[in-house]
């Protein structure tokens, strides 16, 4: 990774920035903090344009907006995995040409949606004051008649186990000159309509406050609340038909769905254009931009300088420096890359792991998953994925990796003698009452689970030691050789000892002392080795790193969950074939139905949990056990300025 | 039925049943988290699920050695035996429980992580799985017992 930077003159500069998206391989650094410098603060200013971002902004927002509304009346079978469409670049520069005509249907869309939640909104209004007016629907006066010369015509309500006919005697009693009506009752209220002379008012007032008579009006109303009804009756009417009538034309408007995503990635890559546009540094003619590019793409990028007529020049960068890392691997390991992203980036000064361990984590995956058959399942549907959907990014390397951990799922079900569990096996004594049984490859893991621990911790060995060999090597090209010896060549000398030293003695004889001198010169070389490295009290450093003989243990032991997962998987496997075969021996059709039925809901099942587990312990040993050793991660990965769409991929034509 | 059979199947009964119970708990608690994230941002659902099933498998284990343990303890004829078969059934009932409720915590935090930062979802899976591991030695020392029976 290299630095680079370009001065160029103020009117090259928009092709300059186009052509620099189009090549697609210079990531620009952000210019705010040589603005804070007075030095550079003192030539140059930013280049700005935040009203055009913003306006561009503005648009993205709408036409996505657009998508989403659409999206929800497209009524095509939405894909299992998205993946981006691909169009020729004339297309999408005819597409671009025609924006105005695709902005129209953006513009259609909103209006509709707009029209749509307006309608909405007024379905909910009318909803509302149905509710309010039915339980009134035999009051009689019109509504806006709220008083006469003399009277004032009243309505409200009581609570529900209010005695109106004691309500309308005690009003008797205080006046003559009143009318009380009851118009209706539901569970929490009564409907009454009350007109009494204005002079009377005093005299009720009190027996309608012991009553709670709570006074309504329907001020905004006019006519008999059976008109109002009515006419709202007939509004929803209306409004049902124009929403049905709206949903219709956006329905149609989804046949314009993919010119309006190419508008949007184009107004994408605009924006960010303007983004790159605003953010470089300019005097009164020129402009000044810089960044990183791969040393692979410097070429490119100087011929591109000299044919927009900008000094361009590319340096390598400080040792100490950060840069962002672009990792690159040949195309069977890159989709493993997917396994580190999820741990971090490899930091510029590290190797990148991913060939390391792009073996061991399919390998232990298939250790922990052993299944012939589900094995060819994740095969197929790791590939088929990819090629089916054709998909892109992460999606397309996690699928690819499970792929290969289908493959090693198959190996290591065909060493280990397993298919569906032990399904032949039940199947043949279930209904054809033989004695059949697939004869692993290797061995049978369940019954033999201490040579299959030992052999796990011995994988875990070896793991671990290529690990430490990675260590090596950074050291090695730091030309740090003793330091080299002291964390890796001299431990494989003590472990190896150790391990032949305890168990040993059954490979053949003499192991046990050799291991035993093996591992007291490994002990005694951590011990001094130090002495030469550090200085000072760091010379006394060997004493704890002997100590680090535990975390070795620990880190080996926790090999042996590629023996209790392979295990877990296979005896329930033949858990779940056992209750099979008991209900199809049953017999007859009936048995054989509940036997296929059975089985396929628990493979399923143990398929999805195994293979989660998995993955996640085979994931935790490359990250935990193997990581420990030597990565560190925590880089910034390389992020070039190009084109990022979102729904369409443009492919250049050949000329 | 003898006394053997009787303390073998009360093993089988620790080991699926505490297991059982560990898995119900981390889920639990991973579940709750997963609904809250979900409350925000439906389109989590996948990864949550990944999250909240990780502490399943202290179950499985469980149900595993419960069923290897059950079927020998049908043919018990001494109580030695029977026993043995009870201890067998400790380790990964015990660890089964107290592991599947610390990873359903754990779990959980990483459906909090996951509602924070999307992308994050390999390192929640990362970080509950460290502490299945003691429920991975402990099915480890149960098999390994069961079969120096």
């Amino acid at each position: 990774m290299n630095k680079f930077f370009a001065i160029g003159l103020d009117s090259s500069k928009s092709d300059f920035i186009n052509a620099l998206m189009e090549l697609g391989c210079t990531e620009l650094n952000s210019q705010e903090s040589k603005l804070a410098d007075e030095e550079w603060a003192a030539l140059v200013s930013k280049e700005g344009g935040e009203a055009d971002i913003a306006a561009l902004e503005t648009k993205l927002n709408a036409v996505d907006n657009v998508l989403k509304t659409l999206d929800s009346y497209d009524t095509a079978k939405k894909p299992l995995f998205k993946s981006r469409r691909g169009i020729s670049a004339s297309e999408f520069a005819s597409a671009v040409a025609a924006q105005d005509d695709i902005q129209q249907d953006v513009d259609k869309v909103l209006a509709l949606s707009n029209h749509l939640k307006e309608l909405q909104a007024n379905q909910n209004k009318i909803e509302t004051a149905v509710v309010g007016l039915t339980p009134w629907a035999a009051y009689q006066v019109p509504l806006e008649i709220q008083e006469t010369r003399y009277t004032n015509v009243v309505m409200g309500i009581v609570p529900a186990d209010t005695d109106v006919n004691a309500m309308r005697d005690a009003l008797a009693q205080a006046t003559d000159k009143c009318e009380l009506e009851a118009i209706g009752k539901d569970d929490t209220q009564q409907y009454l309509s009350l007109v009494y002379f204005k002079e009377a008012e005093d005299d009720i007032s009190e027996v309608l406050k012991q009553y709670s008579f709570n006074r309504l009006s329907f001020k905004d109303m006019s006519g008999t609340v059976a008109e109002n009804l009515s006419a709202f009756e007939a509004q929803t009417a209306e409004i049902a038909a124009d929403m049905s009538k709206t949903e219709s034309e956006l329905s149609d408007m989804v046949a314009a769905k993919d010119k309006i995503q190419v508008l949007r990635d184009y107004l994408a890559t605009e924006q960010d254009k303007a983004k790159a546009i605003g953010n470089l540094l300019r005097t009164g003619r020129t402009f000044y931009v810089d960044g990183w590019v791969p040393a692979s793409c410097g070429e490119a990028l100087n011929s591109l300088a000299a044919e927009h007529e900008c000094y361009c020049e590319i340096t390598e960068p400080d040792k100490e420096e950060d840069t962002p890392v672009l990792v690159k691997n040949n195309s069977i390991i890159e989709p493993v890359e997917s396994i580190t992203d999820m741990y971090s980036t490899p930091n510029c000064h590290e190797l990148d792991p991913t060939p390391i361990y792009a073996f061991f984590f399919a390998c232990f995956f298939g250790i922990m998953f052993a299944d012939m058959c589900y094995g060819i399942i994740l095969t197929f549907f790791g590939f088929f994925c990819v090629k089916k959907y054709k998909l892109e990014g992460t999606a397309r390397k996690l699928l690819t990796t499970l792929g290969y951990c289908g493959i090693f799922t198959f190996i290591w079900g065909a060493l280990f003698g397993g298919f569906l569990g032990n399904m032949i096996s039940v199947v043949a004594a279930t209904f054809f009452h033989k004695e059949v049984a697939i004869k692993p490859l290797w061995f049978d893991p369940i019954s033999e689970p201490m040579k299959m621990l030992a052999f796990s911790c011995i994988f875990g060995v070896f793991h671990l030691f290529v690990g430490m060999f990675a260590k090596a090597v950074m050291y090695i090209k730091e030309g740090k050789i003793l330091e080299a010896i002291n964390d890796t060549f001299i431990w494989y000398v003590f472990i190896i000892g150790l391990g032949l030293l305890l168990f040993g003695g059954s490979l053949f004889s003499g192991a046990t002392t050799i291991g035993k001198w093996m591992a007291i010169v490994g002990a005694v070389v951590i011990l001094i080795l130090p002495v030469f490295i550090n200085k000072g009290i760091g010379k006394a450093v060997g004493l704890w790193n002997l100590y680090g003989t535990t975390s070795y243990l620990s880190d080996i032991l926790s090999y042996s969950r590629l023996l209790a997962l392979c295990l877990a998987g296979a005896v329930i496997s033949q858990v779940f074939n056992t209750i099979a075969g008991l209900a199809g021996g049953s017999g007859g059709i009936i048995g054989v139905v509940l036997f296929v039925l059975i089985s396929i809901v628990a493979h399923v099942f143990n398929f999805a949990i195994s293979a989660l587990g998995a993955f996640v312990h085979s994931a935790r040993l490359q990250y935990v056990e193997l990581f420990g050793k030597f990565f560190e991660g925590g880089g910034k990965a390389f992020n070039p300025f190009a084109k990022k769409t979102k729904y369409v991929k443009i492919i250049k034509e050949e000329n | 039925m003898t006394l053997g059979v009787a303390l073998g199947v009360f093993g089988a009964a620790i080991a699926a049943g505490l297991g059982g119970c560990g898995s119900a708990l981390g889920m639990k608690y991973a579940g709750e988290a997963a609904a809250g994230v979900l409350s925000e941002d439906p389109n989590k659902f996948g990864p949550c699920l990944v999250l909240q099933a990780l502490p399943g498998t202290q179950g499985i284990y469980g149900l595993l050695i419960g069923f290897l343990v059950l079927n020998k303890a049908m043919g018990v004829t001494d109580w030695h035996t029977g026993l043995f078969l009870l201890a067998t059934g400790l380790p990964i009932g015990l660890v089964g429980l107290i592991s599947g409720m610390c990873q359903g915590r754990v779990a959980a935090a990483g459906v909090m992580l996951l509602g924070k930062r999307a992308g994050e979802l390999a390192k929640g899976m990362i970080l509950a799985a460290m502490v299945e591991t003691y429920a991975v030695l402990a099915l480890l020392m149960s098999f390994l017992m069961f079969n120096n029976i």
